[in-house]
């Protein structure tokens, strides 16, 4: 009894069931409906005016809270194209709005999600878990470098434009895509995460050492910007919205590839790969096609990456990068665009966010608070996303419903 | 009702961009920027100004506000052993100097992760946060990285610790270093190895970083230029600390000479399994790993070794007097480029009160452009040697040697 | 020939250290099907453990005369408590909410834990690396050329030490056949009357002993504790359990021993900045041909 009642209470004090039955309650009332409905529209613009006089606020970025909280409320509801028309003027908005710094972060979170979404193919679609996507995103960004940077090793520099080179490092991350794919076919599971985790070292070792082409460590430099209709995209802002179109192309054809035929197979083989085969799917075909996609995505945001910085180095594309992009991935919820979004937001910009936080409160006095401890905060942030919301902060409709479902089962006792 | 429901959402979100117009027109219409009371040329909402044009504005640090100095530098995963003393180091020169007239003086660290990324981040920030100028970045990489962004704000930037040649490969506007060219280094360590220490055979190892890595190639090259053999060159990873195979391999090779680049933690690791596997060749590092912590770290098999720690003034009586008050404020020893680190912001802040002016209503105006032109002209007696740079931003030699140390009873003594 | 014996003794010396927190690794996943991403961390806390346990006895000279058996045993004692704590906490707070939720939500969360506890660490020693007293003469045994430290002999003997401890531990203990239980079917062995909850906290502090121990017998070798110190051979740990065949014990230790060899090895071939090439590329080819490991179970339904 004793052991009842303590069960009862640490579920109750769950704060995750509480926020759920908090947002439920609220929505069986008709005005709390209404405002769950369509309070964001109207919170919008307010929202959007006070963030763009950003002022600090605990220390933390108004703008940045602002964004969050409106990009959770507009992505949650299931608000269809007006929704996403909000959105996109918001994104293109805002950033006018912001300085340096904040669009830095802004091109950041956009670049990211752009590789959420290519992965998102890989794991989210396809349920393949890939631990080196870095490899795509160094194939397109070390491809743009070394073609069109004056001063890189290969001697090969021929000044070819960005919008030459973009296709040409998906298509190269593409082919290495299925490079990687084909030994790792039979693959299931963590043997496959391991393997894909060593393909990402492999290549940024290569780049660190093969210095003949490369320039190695020292590292490729005096990258140039690309130019659209005779004006240089000069800066993280104006790169913003290349990404940004990036991001929402990917989002498209993303989602219209998942509802064809490729996405149902891709749906077949992550449930059950055999039965998927056994019912005629082409399970490698349809899983190099995967690793494909995935990796064209990454190659594209790689050349990007590489013009914004201007420099690169085999170091900026270590583990952290994959393990960053499948942690926005899972965090924003698996199998959703919108989510890996929002996975984005929270993942890239809450570290560089945090770099602002302090306390002033009453008599607490912490100063540096953010500076020296930000990536504890979002270690322990990680773990309480994750346990508050294990399926991702915005699970795909049809993955929530499985889980629903799935509850009872045992997954282990599947064999 | 439904198309009560359904109409409501449109008109919104007609409210809602009609709202936003509104917002871009009067972002345009009027400089948004003044909450932070500096108008950086490049970052208006209009575009870009490009860096070459001039017109770089001028900061003004209203009456009663301090002057932000911004320091980028690593606070985070183990390169933070080197970042932290760089920060101490540029935080306590603000507090020794105190004020420039009248106005006082406040750091603004920032974590730029030893890599090109996060400088960048931190330059961002920096650059936001509306600092007068900038000590740092910490690594070479980073700082090549962090360039661009400096120079579009016309921000004055003194590196104390980023000694790469390509950081000053091509002239950056702003862009100013303390820390000596590896160029400069690599050849004197050469030269000193293969003359003064008549050591002909040579094994190189680096740790396959921007430093390291860029550091050995200058030394083999000056060192293979004098007539000396590079026996073999040899890599180790950052972050491993276990390089017995790499000292199995060194062991069967003959040499005089182990060469390293890199810094303390793998430095003082390849010193000590060297000593622990008995092999006899001398060992020799560069100022990546000039710290009292190399030798602590070693368990002894330091002793003996060389530092080169780059050109420094025979006269130490500046350095001695930091390396005091450093050890008075943070009761530690002086940690490697901390004092690269304290001239660093101790040219900055006289560049500074050189060009400040205080307007009519008692606020400070100091304009960017004639900063950098002030720090061009730095003759300055730092506790490193004499300060001087040329066109490119590099350090000159004057009046100094390079200078090398040996570790002796457990301590750097200097031999030359 | 001597240099290549000296390899080999390098070799099974790092091989051995990656197999006992590849036991962990194996261990976890074997009843949980996941990958604990913060046991390189507990490995790390071990080390730091093992630092303050050490430079504390420091002071008290009279207990490490000679032959600091005692010393040495409260430090490796002390890692494995430290390590065992934490690793429970990490699998109450962190890992048991998740235990149904979907199989990457722990993996994400394990990285959350490990970024933590590297960035707490971090703060607390102020990215100083912390160097330990000399509890050994830093010599070793000359048998020709080839040298063998006394600390490389420890590391040595104990890891082979710990490896046959667990095995047995595994093999012939109730609460080892209660993991094993689990690991095969986790409803058949609730529905045998195994306590699942208590088994899994026996598997988590077993693997959570098995790396504490290990980080103060490393440090002992290594010298120094760093925050960042656990990555690296978390990440060796785990291709060296995969390797092997995730889930299998015998596995991770061959695992281990073969990674360590082939990367000493492969340092005397290609240098040492190609040995992670080579590692990777030899375990591709391993899961080429088996794709469920050196020692793997065949699971062909398992996704």
């Amino acid at each position: 009894m004793p052991t009842d009642a303590l069960r009862s209470l640490a579920t109750g004090l769950d704060p995750g069931r509480y926020w759920q039955r908090g947002a439920e309650a609220l929505q069986r009332t008709p005005t709390g409906a209404f405002i769950v409905r369509y309070g964001h529209y109207v919170a919008l613009p307010l929202f959007a005016v006070a963030g763009g006089l950003g002022p600090s606020y605990f220390g933390i970025r108004m703008t940045f809270a602002i964004l969050v909280l409106v990009m959770y409320a507009l992505l949650r509801s299931r608000s269809g194209l007006f929704g996403l028309a909000l959105l996109a003027a918001m994104l293109v908005y805002l950033p006018r709005q912001m300085d340096v710094f904040e669009r830095g972060i802004m091109f950041d979170i956009a670049l990211y999600a752009l590789l959420g979404i290519g992965l998102n193919v890989v794991v989210g679609y396809a349920g393949l878990l890939d631990l080196g996507y870095v490899a795509f995103f160094a194939s397109g960004a070390y491809l743009y470098a070394l073609i069109s940077a004056p001063e890189a090793g290969g001697g090969f520099a021929i000044g070819t434009s960005f919008w030459i080179v973009l296709p040409m490092a998906m298509v190269l991350a593409a082919l290495m895509g299925i490079l990687l794919g084909l030994p790792v076919l039979r693959l299931r599971g963590d043997y496959l995460a391991i393997v894909t985790l060593g393909f990402g070292e492999i290549i940024r070792i290569m780049i660190n050492n093969e210095d003949g082409l490369t320039n190695g460590p020292i590292g490729v430099f005096s990258i140039p910007k690309p130019h659209f209709g005779g004006t240089e995209l000069s800066g993280p802002f104006e790169l913003y919205f290349v990404v940004l179109a990036g991001c929402f192309l990917a989002a498209f054809a993303s989602e219209r590839i998942r509802d064809s035929r490729v996405g149902r197979a891709w749906e077949a083989i992550r449930e059950d790969e055999d039965v998927a085969s056994a019912m005629g799917v082409n399970t490698t075909a349809y899983k190099l096609m995967a690793f494909a996609i995935g990796a064209a995505m990454g190659g594209a945001g790689g050349v990007v990456y590489s013009a914004k910085q201007s420099a690169v180095f085999p170091s900026d594309f270590n583990l952290d990068v994959s393990v960053n992009v499948l942690a926005l991935v899972i965090i924003g919820g698996m199998g959703n665009v919108r989510g890996v979004i929002l996975g984005a937001m929270l993942l890239i910009g809450l570290p560089e966010v945090l770099r602002d936080f302090s306390i002033d409160f009453a008599f607490i006095h912490l100063d540096n608070l953010g500076a020296d401890y930000r990536l504890v905060i979002f270690g322990a942030a990680l773990v309480a996303v994750m346990v508050l919301r294990p399926e991702g902060l915005l699970p795909s409709r049809r993955r929530a419903a499985e889980l629903e479902r799935g509850l009872d089962l045992e997954p282990t006792t599947v064999t | 009702m439904t198309i009560r429901t359904r109409m409501l959402p449109r008109l919104l979100l007609l409210t809602a961009m009609l709202a936003a117009m509104l917002a871009v027109f009067s972002a345009c219409s009027d400089d948004k920027d003044d909450k932070k009371s500096t108008t950086p040329g490049a970052t208006t909402a209009a575009g870009t100004t490009p860096p070459a044009s001039g017109g770089a504005g001028t900061i003004t640090v209203k009456k009663g506000d301090p002057i932000k100095i911004g320091i980028s530098t690593t606070l985070t995963t183990d390169n933070a052993q080197l970042g932290i003393p760089i920060r101490d180091a540029a935080l306590l020169a603000l507090k020794t100097k105190g004020t420039i007239k009248g106005f006082s003086l406040v750091g603004d660290p920032q974590d730029d992760g030893c890599a090109g990324p996060a400088s960048v981040t931190a330059a961002n920030k920096l650059i936001s946060d509306g600092v007068v100028a900038v000590m740092g970045p910490m690594c070479s990489g980073g700082t090549v990285a962090a360039q661009d962004p400096y120079a579009a704000a016309s921000m004055l930037v003194v590196s104390g610790s980023a000694t790469a040649v390509n950081v000053t490969a091509t002239a950056k506007k702003g862009f100013f270093r303390v820390a000596w060219n590896d160029a400069t280094q690599g050849g004197e360590m050469a030269k000193y190895v293969y003359t003064t220490l008549g050591k002909k055979n040579a094994i190189l190892v680096n740790d396959q970083s921007v430093y390291g890595k860029g550091l050995m190639d200058v030394f083999k090259a000056s060192f293979t230029a004098l007539g000396g053999k590079v026996v073999s060159e040899e890599a180790v990873t950052v972050g491993e600390k276990d390089f017995s195979p790499t000292v199995t391999k060194i062991k069967g090779q003959t040499a005089d000479i182990v060469v390293f680049g890199g810094f303390i933690a793998e430095g003082a690791t390849l010193v000590r399994q060297l000593g622990e596997a008995g092999v006899t060749a001398t060992f020799m590092g560069a100022d990546g790993i000039a710290d009292q912590k190399y030798i602590d770290q070693a368990g002894g098999k330091a002793e003996g070794s060389y530092v080169s720690r780059g050109p420094k003034a025979v006269d130490t009586t500046k350095y001695d007097a930091f390396a005091a008050a450093y050890t008075a404020e943070y009761n530690k020893e002086v940690g490697q480029f901390a004092d690269y680190a304290t001239d660093a912001t101790n040219i900055i802040l006289a560049a500074i009160e050189s060009v400040a002016t205080v307007d009519g209503s008692g606020n400070l105006v100091i304009d960017r452009d004639e900063l950098i032109t002030a720090m061009k002209v730095t003759d300055y007696a730092g506790t490193t040697g004499q300060i001087k740079f040329n066109d490119k931003g590099d350090r000159v030699v004057v009046g100094a040697v390079n200078e090398i140390d040996q570790v002796t009873d457990g301590k750097l003594k200097r031999l030359q | 020939m001597q240099e290549w014996i000296q390899l080999l003794i390098d070799g099974v010396t790092i091989g051995g250290v990656y197999a006992v927190i590849a036991l962990g690794y194996t261990l976890v996943y074997g009843v949980l099907r996941m990958i604990n991403f913060a046991h390189g961390e507990l490995f790390m806390m071990g080390a730091f453990t093992g630092y303050y346990t050490l430079t504390g006895f420091e002071n008290h000279s009279n207990l490490n005369d000679s032959v600091p058996v005692f010393t040495i045993a409260v430090a490796i004692l002390m890692g494995m408590v430290v390590a065992v704590v934490l690793a429970l906490l990490m699998e109450r707070v962190a890992y048991r909410p998740l235990r149904n939720a979907p199989r990457l939500a722990p993996l994400i969360s394990a990285i959350g834990v490990s970024i933590l506890l590297r960035n707490i660490m971090l703060r607390v020693t102020n990215a100083e690396g912390k160097v330990y007293p000399q509890v050994f003469p830093r010599t070793g045994v000359d048998i020709g050329e080839i040298r063998l430290l006394y600390v490389q002999i420890l590391l040595l003997a104990l890891s082979g030490l710990f490896l046959a401890l667990l095995y047995l531990f595994i093999q012939r203990t109730k609460a080892g056949m209660a993991i094993r239980a689990v690991a095969e079917d986790r409803n058949t062995a609730s529905l045998m009357g195994i306590n699942v909850d208590r088994t899994i906290m026996t598997t988590f502090a077993a693997g959570a002993a098995l790396a504490g121990a290990a980080g103060v017998v490393y440090g002992m070798f290594v010298t120094t504790a760093t925050s960042g110190m656990g990555f690296i051979p978390g990440i060796k740990a785990f291709t060296a359990a995969v390797l092997g065949g995730i889930g299998s014990v015998p596995g991770a230790m061959a695992g281990g021993y073969f990674l360590g060899i082939s990367e000493a090895l492969s340092t005397k071939f290609f240098g040492a900045q190609y040995k992670d090439v080579v590692a990777f590329v030899l375990l591709v080819a391993v899961l080429i041909f088996r794709p469920w490991g050196l020692f793997g179970k065949r699971e062909d339904r398992r996704a």
